[in-house]
């Protein structure tokens, strides 16, 4: 085996150390690289910025624990905003891993940006159904969620005032794990004609830009990278700007293991081969 | 009747549902009624499709346990965390909602949320491992696919910046511009593409499931 | 380097921490190789969402809009009220509480568990999946047109609105913005959409303009998975950022 084949072949064991390595560290020592922000989330932040604070943000907090790191960020950057602008923000779930996510990002906004629960924000819970959900939503946002996820009635919240459905409301910021975004669009967007936001984990964000490109969506935050922007667009550095370091380094270290193995395989195997042919033809010349 | 009664259920309720699309809901009062009874419904019917699937994956762990196979340890562990979660769950809760029970929150924080998160994190190695070794530039396409997904990669992160500047790239010539035209334009144009096919297969879909020509959610069996 | 307290062992917040950590760690284990640890955590994280999700489901969803439905509806039985019971207002009007009407899904609820209780009426659990697919099969044919097919069919045009002034204003475009780069970058999207919708396109054979516009597209398709690739490794280093920040920040109380 020569040494383009050994480059090829690392054990895999090698290259979980290295990534293990190289995102570890910046989380421990980051590195200071700024990060710059782009249009589809700076649409979303405008948009924000220019709403009256009469109409409450409906917040879609449809991700679990396995996508967190991504989308909490976001949740709490548009709370954030959203209160120092004076616009309530009502929470509701359509993924079942959800609530307690959810939850946990209620009780920050309660102790870290001194909100009223059920003035300033509300969570209404999860309900199963998801499209049955949103569709309800349109006829009255208290028919699927009769209750918050405290036991409160909905409709006696101070944050319900003047708000009976979905096109009461400013709009509608999905935070997605999952192809949920689909159906805001499609049901609350282009059905009911509710202004839409979505933050998507990155996996799913390449997809969303059909939709922001032709107008459906007012702007788009994809995965960590999308949470730090609006955190910097917040004046709020956080979790997702702290760990842009750390993504930077991994991504270098995959695109390595990539031209490696390619280096391996143009020059090891692959060449090895071309050279066999070559002399195979000359030798039958 | 096994057969006929479920597919006129599933012709009446989706022609219904397609028509109401069209309807001035709040102008045709029967049309709304029958409209928000569906979706009432319909969200209590799919609570107990999901207790099917809970019922199903106990029942599978049981039967692992009483032909005492030699993973129903693990069987024993599924079984037991079930029963625990559920009894603070359902149990601990006072009054009417979940959100007042801390002892579930806290199970969630310090169980659910490291096992769901970590298991999900494994795959930045996968991803690494599987890019180093199948990602390779053997033809045309795949060579585009890898030149695209290097711009992307570094663009989008802070570095894609610092190494533009290192090269005196700037402007519509900087890693992250050029990243931003990738997704803005043949990304998105592509991705247009597979959005208007899925738009039409779920449609034909749906047409198919209504008309009763599309019966695999009837399950075999006469 | 600063650290701070460890987390601590003796009170709930630090014990549950540890807990995390340790589960997380066994987690992790398996890119050595699979082992016992991993087994057990991978089980634990099975068993606890389930009962993670038995309780959600039964506090958010099936209690307040079944179960308490159902009693204020047999309360009203037992005061004489039948209209209440039902649901209906004292003209006979339905009103928003269905109370009693939810005896119907309850119905379609139970059909589906006959699946494990009786083989012999195991097929009444059709009628329940048929409602639950019909419903959701008839909303999505015209939203799925309207919002995946026709509105993105526009959108692959809206771009050229800019240039001409009538729709400019129409659209609220400004059209003094209307550059040289525009006009490419929205040709070009509208050529890739319509070569890649070609590739899909099996019913003619493919050669002559359809093959060449086939190869295009393909272009177009594979620079496509080369950014969704890009922002999966994202995605996917995102959660392990997240988890190295759980165990240097809240477990190790490392802070540099």
């Amino acid at each position: 085996m020569n040494i383009w084949q050994k480059l090829s072949s690392i054990d895999r064991r090698w290259v979980f150390l290295a990534m293990a390595l190289f995102v570890a560290f910046p989380v421990l020592k980051p590195l200071g690289l700024p990060v710059t922000t782009t249009k589809e989330v700076e649409d979303i932040h405008s948009f924000i910025e220019n709403l009256d604070g009469t109409k409450p943000i409906i917040l879609g907090l449809d991700f679990g624990p396995s996508t967190a790191p991504e989308l909490t960020p976001m949740a709490k950057a548009l709370i954030r905003h959203s209160l120092s602008k004076g616009i309530p923000v009502l929470g509701v779930s359509l993924a079942p891993d959800a609530p307690g996510v959810a939850n946990d990002i209620m009780k920050w906004a309660e102790s870290e940006l001194n909100a009223v629960m059920g003035k300033d924000i509300a969570y209404l819970g999860y309900k199963v159904g998801t499209l049955n959900v949103i569709l309800q939503m349109g006829q009255g946002i208290s028919k699927p969620f009769p209750k918050d996820y405290y036991g409160n009635n909905t409709d006696d919240l101070p944050i319900m005032e003047g708000v009976e459905t979905l096109e009461d409301c400013a709009m509608v910021v999905g935070l997605e794990a999952t192809a949920i975004s689909d159906l805001w669009i499609q049901y609350a967007g282009d059905q009911m004609g509710v202004p839409i936001g979505i933050g998507m984990t990155a996996v799913s964000a390449p997809e969303a830009y059909v939709f922001y490109q032709s107008g459906q969506i007012v702007g788009l935050m994809g995965g960590m990278k999308g949470a730090a922007e609006y955190e910097l667009l917040v004046n709020a550095p956080g979790a997702a700007v702290q760990g842009m370091d750390a993504q930077s380094l991994g991504h270098i270290v995959i695109l390595v293991f990539i031209i490696l193995g390619n280096l391996g395989y143009f020059f090891g195997t692959k060449g090895q081969e071309i050279s066999r042919l070559k002399s195979l033809r000359d030798g039958e010349k | 009747m096994k057969t006929k009664l479920p597919l006129t259920v599933a012709f009446l309720t989706g022609i219904f549902m397609a028509f109401s699309y069209f309807v001035e809901r709040d102008n045709v009062d029967w049309v709304r009624i029958i409209y928000e009874e569906l979706n009432q419904n319909n969200i209590v019917i799919g609570v107990f499709v999901l207790y099917l699937g809970v019922a199903t994956l106990i029942i599978k762990h049981a039967k692992n346990i009483r032909d005492k196979d030699s993973d129903s340890i693990y069987s024993w562990i599924v079984i037991a965390s079930t029963f625990v979660v559920s009894w603070i769950g359902l149990a601990q809760t006072e009054g009417d909602s979940i959100g007042t029970n801390d002892n579930f929150q806290w199970v969630f924080n310090n169980f659910q949320v490291p096992l769901s998160a970590t298991m999900f994190s494994l795959l930045a190695f996968f991803v690494a491992s599987a890019a180093y070794r199948a990602f390779r530039a053997r033809n045309t396409e795949a060579t585009l696919l890898l030149i695209a997904a290097a711009i992307v990669m570094i663009g989008r992160v802070p570095i894609g910046a610092v190494i533009s500047d290192a090269l005196n790239l700037s402007g519509s010539f900087s890693l992250p511009a050029i990243a931003e035209w990738i997704m803005d334009i043949p990304n998105t144009a592509a991705k247009r593409a597979i959005t208007i096919g899925v738009g039409l297969g779920m449609t034909a879909t749906a047409i198919k499931i209504i008309f009763g020509i599309e019966r695999t959610y009837m399950g075999s069996g006469k | 380097m600063i650290f701070n307290l460890i987390a601590p062992f003796n009170t709930p917040e630090g014990l549950g921490i540890w807990i995390a950590a340790f589960l997380t760690l066994c987690i992790f284990s398996f890119l050595y190789k699979d082992n016992p640890f991993y087994k057990f955590a991978e089980h634990l994280f099975v068993g606890v969402s389930t009962g993670y999700y038995i309780s959600i489901y039964y506090w958010n969803t099936l209690k307040p809009n079944l179960i308490d439905e159902l009693r204020k509806g047999f309360s009203a039985l037992g005061e004489g009220n039948v209209q209440k019971a039902f649901g209906l207002d004292e003209n006979g009007s339905i009103i928003a509480e269905p109370h009693l009407r939810m005896v119907v899904p309850l119905m379609l609820g139970i059909f589906i568990f006959l699946i494990f209780i009786s083989r012999k009426n195991a097929w009444l659990s059709r009628i329940s999946f048929a409602w639950y697919i019909g419903v959701a099969s008839g909303i999505a044919i015209p939203a799925s047109m309207a919002t995946r097919v026709l509105i993105q069919a526009q959108g692959s045009v809206r771009d050229f609105c800019i240039f001409n002034a009538g729709c400019a204003n129409a659209a609220g475009l400004d059209p003094q913005t209307a550059t040289t780069s525009l006009w490419i970058n929205s040709a070009l999207l509208l050529i890739g959409t319509l070569c890649a919708v070609a590739y899909f396109f099996f019913s003619l054979p493919s050669k002559g303009v359809l093959k060449a516009m086939n190869k295009v597209g393909i272009y177009f398709l594979m620079i496509s998975f080369g950014a969704s690739f890009g922002y999966t490794v994202m995605a996917r280093i995102s959660l392990l950022i997240g988890r190295f920040q759980f165990l240097f920040y809240d477990w190790l109380g490392i802070n540099i």
